[in-house]
């Protein structure tokens, strides 16, 4: 299904409104400390609308629309650093089943998850934090026809809350395996980490001993390397869309409160000083819109992925990193108060640039296609 | 991609097919050290083959002689002849793009039928806006036209004239009232640069050419008639020339920007080595530093994509076009001078620069210094930082700024 020019501006309209009310700051605030994390009764709406449905296909339950038409909910969920399970269910959980070879598999998760009465996530990274294929730390062994998974995962995000679990393991044939697991199976535990960015939970996934038959296998065992890969690259490329709303939203605040604050008898914003902070900031989220603009173009015109990953992740982390950055010093002595909500975006902001790989491990991935595969540029 | 530029790809073949048959090989070797006179000579030929082609002024409309393209035709024609390396058209930009649009917008229809006709067959324009006293701060310029009779007699000095040599005609800003405020005082005038009392003399650039120079007026007589738009009224019609000199222009130079500036980078790290003999294409570091540069010009490849969407929906540039020259300028600064510390000691060797080759040379510590003809010219990054915060995001003007 596409969506006009014309709904996918109502579409963005209504998440304004909706979110600007449900996800205002002092709502957002009540969650900082939340065991869950996030507003159920938010997420409930939220499928109701049918957000949830947008990027599933519909042979899942979902509204198989376009990515760019998902990335404007993304985009509107940054824009009030909302908490969320969005990001782990629905753009990598569900994205993950949906990519998936078993289809019998998806079809008996996938509705579900689209209804938002169940909640996914992937732990897609290592012990140590790395995305990279070679360097998953949960291993995979296989025993009369299903495997053993035993192994660490780290910064997954909502596994606390989610139902199950898509788990990258490696040591069969050099491949990655994708399996998923309920998360109250024995053997598996979950244990969230304190994160600076208290708008979202990450956790650390320990796996002992954790039998999974054949059917909860989303690809054969060691075939599933490109599925990771991909998985990869569309959640980075949903934390790049997440992170331009956030950074649209602070520049917004940030030229507000130059234009109000008032030092040696006139606005601060009148400053040359101030001024060329925010065109710096204007320009650096302008071009961050375009990178994801590209990524997201990419993942409809089924252009490589990886690349387009690549080029969003490494341009727009660090910008909207410098956005945030240079915000809090707009703001001077308030925003550097826990009062303020620039930490609140700061925080999101880098979360967002170092989950589903830094910009410097993307960029190495771009160099290998530059550099060594002589990509046609 | 816009579904209107998909529908356009016969034309680009089209355009495609006339850059194979057209663009001259080989080029590049023959204006390595060209003198200014080679290049000029150069440029008329070429400008003669686009003209013959339809391309010399695809924004004009046919009435004048020009192409009559839409602004997807243009950005495609812009695209392909970048793609094919063609020679960029360097000695009519201000004719093309800035005096034309300007006369366009501006003129009476006597004006049209006098200045543009020649300017369509090949006419060379310069511009006399910047003085000495007057760069960022235009509007102080202080060259005096004097009405007398049905001439303007004008003494003063311009400077950053490029290719005032080879000029026919200028757009001269003067000032007519010197007791108005500064912006209420300025007329735009059309001279005939081949009028007595004009002296230009060629300023010798930071990277050893000429391509600029001042130009000194003693009681130049310009008649009435040449006048663009009223007398004191010469800032609003300067304004409209300055928004055309961003426009689809830098389609062409993001194309040419990737193409010759960020693959042949690729190209020299495949080739150079470190001091400890170490290839450059295994060092980490390099290996970032250029996946980094070419994502950001990917970024500005989508940037100019998005400002030509926003055109054909809105039907006008916005502020898009400031940031896009911020972002651009300071990513070909930052390239080149990354190529020219990797290249090391080989990079300060002077060689003969390639002459019409625009900003990407291939010789990279001249193409860092000529880099600054982008970070400073067309209104220097401070003064499009304070025009973008001021525009796009609506802060109060610096008082002290009048």
């Amino acid at each position: 299904m596409l969506l006009s020019d014309d709904e996918r501006t109502e579409l963005r309209d209504t998440a304004r409104r909706l979110l600007a009310d449900r996800a205002s700051s002092v709502r957002v605030r009540a969650l900082l400390d939340d065991e869950r994390g996030h507003d159920p009764e938010l997420w409930g709406s939220m499928a109701e609308l049918g957000w949830l449905a947008i990027p599933i296909p519909e042979h899942y339950g979902g509204m198989g629309a376009q990515a760019a038409d998902f990335a404007v909910i993304l985009h509107e969920l940054g824009r009030q650093v909302t908490p969320s399970p969005m990001l782990a269910s629905i753009a990598v959980g569900a994205q993950a089943l949906s990519e998936s070879a078993n289809e019998a598999l998806a079809a008996d998760v996938v509705p579900a998850v689209a209804a938002g009465e169940s909640v996914l996530t992937a732990a897609l990274s290592s012990g140590r934090g790395s995305y990279d294929s070679t360097q998953q730390s949960v291993r995979a062994s296989v025993a009369n026809g299903s495997i053993v998974l035993d192994g660490v995962s780290r910064f997954v995000p909502d596994a606390h809350i989610a139902n199950q679990i898509v788990v990258a393991a490696s040591g069969v044939d050099d491949g990655v395996t994708l399996a998923l697991v309920d998360r109250d199976t024995p053997g598996v535990t979950v244990e969230v980490e304190p994160t600076f960015d208290r708008t979202r939970r990450l956790a650390t996934v320990t796996l002992s001993s954790v039998a999974v038959g054949a059917d909860r296998l989303l690809a054969e065992p060691g075939t599933a390397t490109a599925i990771h890969q991909r998985l990869v690259a569309i959640g980075a490329i949903a934390v790049v869309c997440d992170a331009v709303g956030a950074a649209e939203h602070i520049l917004e605040m940030s030229t507000e409160y130059a234009k109000s604050r008032v030092q040696f008898g006139r606005p601060i914003g009148s400053f040359q000083a101030v001024k060329h902070h925010l065109a710096n900031m204007l320009t650096d989220v302008e071009a961050s819109r375009a990178a994801a603009t590209f990524a997201v173009d990419a993942l409809d015109n089924g252009l490589d992925v990886r690349h387009a990953a690549g080029v969003a992740k490494s341009f727009a982390g660090p910008a909207c990193a410098r956005v945030a950055a240079t915000a809090v010093q707009v703001h001077g002595g308030i925003g550097f108060t826990w009062e303020h909500d620039a930490h609140l975006f700061l925080k999101r902001i880098d979360l967002d640039e170092a989950l589903f790989g830094t910009p410097k491990w993307h960029r190495e991935h771009l160099a290998r296609l530059l550099i060594d595969e002589r990509f046609a540029i | 991609m816009l579904d209107e530029l998909s529908a356009l790809e016969p034309f680009r073949q089209e355009v495609r097919t006339w850059c194979s048959e057209h663009v001259p090989a080989g080029w590049r070797v023959e204006q390595a050290g060209a003198s200014h006179k080679q290049f000029a000579q150069f440029h008329r030929w070429w400008g003669a083959e686009l003209r013959e082609g339809g391309y010399f002024a695809p924004h004009w409309p046919t009435q004048w002689g020009g192409g009559g393209f839409s602004l997807l035709e243009q950005v495609i024609i812009a695209e392909e002849l970048a793609r094919a390396d063609a020679p960029r058209n360097a000695l009519y930009q201000v004719a093309l793009y800035n005096a034309g649009p300007s006369i366009l917008h501006s003129g009476t229809d006597e004006q049209k039928e006098r200045f543009l006709r020649p300017t369509i067959n090949g006419a060379v324009w310069c511009q006399g806006f910047s003085e000495p006293n007057a760069g960022s701060d235009l509007a102080s310029l202080e060259t005096r036209a004097v009405r007398d009779g049905d001439e303007y007699v004008v003494t003063g000095q311009k400077v950053w004239t490029s290719v005032a040599t080879e000029a026919d005609f200028c757009i001269l800003l003067v000032r007519t009232d010197p007791n108005a405020p500064k912006r209420k005082g300025i007329t735009f005038l059309l001279m005939d640069m081949h009028s007595p009392g004009i002296e230009v003399r060629p300023i010798r650039q930071a990277t050893g050419q000429s391509e600029f120079c001042e130009t000194f007026l003693d009681q130049v007589r310009v008649p009435v008639a040449n006048r663009l738009g009223p007398e004191n009224e010469g800032w609003a019609v300067t304004n409209s020339t300055l928004a055309s000199e961003r426009g689809v222009v830098i389609i062409d130079l993001a194309e040419r920007f990737m193409r010759n500036g960020v693959a042949h980078f690729i190209e020299d790290i495949h080739n150079w080595s470190s001091e400890t003999g170490e290839r450059l294409t295994s060092d980490g570091g390099v290996r970032d530093l250029v996946a980094e540069r070419y994502a950001e010009t990917a970024v500005l490849r989508q940037l100019l994509a998005t400002m030509v969407t926003n055109i054909v929906r809105r039907g006008g540039v916005g502020n898009e076009a400031s940031i896009v020259k911020l972002y651009y300028s300071e990513l070909l600064q930052r390239l080149m001078n990354d190529a020219a510390s990797l290249q090391g000691l080989d990079a300060l060797i002077e060689r003969p620069p390639v002459m019409s080759a625009g900003w990407e040379t291939g010789q990279w510590y001249y193409d860092f210094i000529n880099s600054y003809g982008w970070t400073i010219g067309g209104g220097t990054n401070e003064i499009m930082r304070n025009i973008i915060s001021e525009r796009a995001l609506g802060l109060p003007r610096d008082p002290g700024v009048v």
